[in-house]
């Protein structure tokens, strides 16, 4: 369970306070799947980097498990993120050097046997399996953030961080690459930055983001309205 | 999660892919983003181990010069005299430190041992005290015989036989070769072998002009000084301390004194040359390694957001490029030992020389260059990794 509160994220813009994120208060129960929507500069980016770990707040406090995360250091702090969580950028960030399947295994916790058998079921399961052994540059866009997804499951992380992951994507690729993450997501939470409301499928928690004001809605009534609204 | 695909064979990953990084991985995997450092490495390793095993070259040439110096001294007559003056005579006859005086004359030979020419002193004496020189030299006959007594014979090393190119039986000397240092011309019938390099006569040049001018000969021109064993140095400074207008004294320290500042300024050249190569290549080793590392921002960036740790991709980044220098530094070691070997094949080894490769100064000398680019390229990098954090670099404002 994520927790946080009161979480405000400010930049300094000359002398003028750029207000991103306005005290947050929000819960994210276990094997949740969190949409996060807003216009762009909404600051969607901002909360999965806060939620994450990735950037302090200005102010407020962020507890997983209800334990708040002021109280790990810097090594526990990012053994939490190597084994816990795992993140999916809008640009993939592949090793350019390394093959596919070593570019996997970056995401393993460790190195063994284990997850050399488990990253090249990951590969299966994407349908990616036959590029195992090719470089990064040999594939596409869509290929590409399937390693990419896969690298982010292979510590079968309980926390999958995913912002913008179909940006680049066409829609169908879009929608197919979703599936994927969610398939895995059995038990695994889910927080993830989108502007795309198309390629949802009404079973998430929508969480919307206006003004630095975090609202919430459970229902899928209004993801429908929402995607009324858009389309 | 249940995985149905456990039917993945060994086949399918072949290769060491356990470890998605490796000490090797990015500069074997970008051959081309290390070719240049490489390269450049491996010439100037090459070069400064030449340029030190040249040099050595000459040190040895000058030790090859001066080993018989280790066992004996020389007290010749000074200059403008026929004869040793009698006080410094009588002074040696009477020195108990000394085990053998053998009145003789000397002469050189003009090789070309190694980089460095150098002339080679032999004796001539009487035979029975030539096989007692000999014998303090550790030589001995190895073809043919010693000279007899009173006659144009000689006996050489046979690296100076090399050297020269001389054969048994040949007639040697500046009356048949004007080129020749040895004066007069002598006939080669023995080849000596043995640490000491030298050649050994029976009646020098000097001492037939004196017989055929009607001089006396018994009278010493020069002497060959062995002191008793333990007592080279005190007959040595005693030697040294003979009036320079009563004798010319050769003994191994002179030589030394004499030669020590040139081969100063020799090394301090070669320091300087290690010194200017080793910094003007660590600091453009350096900028290209600053921007190869520049364009792997992205790649350490996720990395530290996936939680590796900052220790793991400094160490990461110091193999790299300390592999990088030791494999090129292996290289050039390599090279320029093959070129020595071809060398002392083809042109030294035919002479009747040798360039040594093996010393340790060669080796000190070329490791401070992959050193001092380490640590010249690693800085700079760590320096810039400190201050960076996943975000800037996944968000690219930097
Ligand atoms: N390092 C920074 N310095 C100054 N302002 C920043 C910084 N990072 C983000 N911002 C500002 O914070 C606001 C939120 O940015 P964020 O990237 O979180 O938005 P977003 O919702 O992800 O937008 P998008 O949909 O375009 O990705 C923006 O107004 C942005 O300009
Ligand atoms: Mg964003």
């Amino acid at each position: 369970m994520i927790e946080c509160k009161n979480l405000t994220l400010s930049y300094k813009d000359g002398n003028r306070e750029n207000l991103v994120l306005d005290n947050v208060d929000m819960q994210i129960n276990n094997n949740e799947t969190i949409v996060l929507l807003g216009p762009s500069g909404s600051g969607k980016s901002s909360l999965i980097y806060l939620l994450s770990g990735l950037k302090n707040p200005t102010f407020g406090q962020i507890m997983y498990d209800g334990v708040d995360i002021e109280k790990y250091n810097s090594k526990q702090f990012s053994d939490l993120r190597r084994k816990k969580f795992g993140y999916i950028f809008q640009q993939h960030f592949l090793v350019p050097y390394l093959k596919v399947i070593e570019n996997v295994l970056v995401g393993a916790p460790k190195m063994s046997n284990t997850y050399r058998v488990k990253a090249q079921q990951l590969l299966h399961e994407l349908g990616i399996d036959q590029y195992m052994n090719k470089r990064i540059f040999e594939l596409s866009g869509g290929e590409r953030q399937r390693v990419a997804i896969a690298r982010a499951l292979i510590s079968e992380p309980d926390i999958i961080f995913a912002d913008e992951p179909t940006a680049s994507l066409d829609h169908n690729t879009a929608v197919e690459i979703l599936k994927l993450i969610k398939k895995y997501k059995e038990s695994t939470t889910l927080i993830i930055a989108t502007h795309d409301t198309s390629i949802l499928d009404g079973n998430e928690s929508i969480v919307r983001i206006e003004h630095g004001k975090v609202i919430r809605d459970n229902n899928a009534e209004s993801l429908s309205t929402l995607k009324n609204q858009t389309s | 999660m249940i995985y149905s695909y456990s039917s993945i064979t060994e086949r399918q990953t072949e290769g060491n892919i356990l470890k998605p990084f490796s000490a090797l991985k990015f500069f074997k995997e970008n051959k081309r983003k290390g070719l240049m450092t490489f390269i450049v490495l491996i010439l100037s390793i090459c070069a400064i181990s030449l340029i030190t095993v040249m040099i050595n070259s000459i040190h040895e040439s000058f030790d090859v010069y001066t080993q018989p110096l280790t066992k004996y001294s020389l007290v010749a007559g000074s200059t403008s005299d026929l004869y040793l003056n009698q006080s410094v005579v009588d002074k040696l006859k009477s020195d108990t430190d000394i085990e053998r005086l053998i009145p003789c004359d000397t002469d050189g030979i003009n090789t070309n041992f190694s980089i460095g020419g150098s002339a080679v002193v032999g004796t001539f004496a009487n035979v029975s005290n030539l096989k007692y020189l000999l014998g303090k030299f550790n030589d001995v006959v190895k073809e043919g015989r010693l000279p007899k007594n009173n006659t144009d014979e000689i006996a050489v090393h046979q690296r100076i036989m090399l050297n020269k190119n001389w054969k048994l039986e040949q007639i040697v000397g500046n009356k048949v070769d004007s080129k020749e240092f040895l004066s007069g011309s002598y006939k080669i019938v023995g080849v000596l072998d043995g640490p000491a390099i030298t050649f050994v006569g029976t009646q020098s040049n000097r001492e037939k002009q004196y017989i055929k001018n009607g001089l006396d000969i018994t009278k010493p021109i020069e002497y060959a000084v062995f002191a008793k064993p333990g007592k080279f140095d005190a007959v040595n400074k005693t030697l040294e301390s003979i009036n320079v207008n009563d004798a010319t004294v050769s003994d191994f320290n002179t030589i030394i004194t004499q030669s020590n500042d040139s081969f100063a300024s020799i090394n301090t050249t070669l320091i300087g040359v290690i010194l200017a190569v080793t910094i003007i290549l660590s600091i453009s080793i350096s900028s290209l390694m600053y921007l190869i590392y520049l364009q792997r921002s992205d790649e350490f960036g996720i990395l530290l957001a996936m939680g590796y740790r900052k220790s793991f991709i400094y160490r990461l980044i110091l193999k790299e490029i300390l592999f990088l220098n030791i494999i090129s530094w292996a290289i050039g070691f390599l090279l320029a030992y093959l070129l020595i070997y071809l060398l002392n094949y083809f042109v030294y080894n035919p002479q009747g020389s040798v360039l040594n490769f093996f010393s340790v100064n060669v080796f000190e000398n070329t490791l401070c260059i992959p050193i001092v680019a380490t640590i010249f390229s690693i800085l700079p990098i760590l320096s810039k990794m400190r201050k960076q954090d996943p975000i800037t670099i996944i968000e690219r404002r930097d």
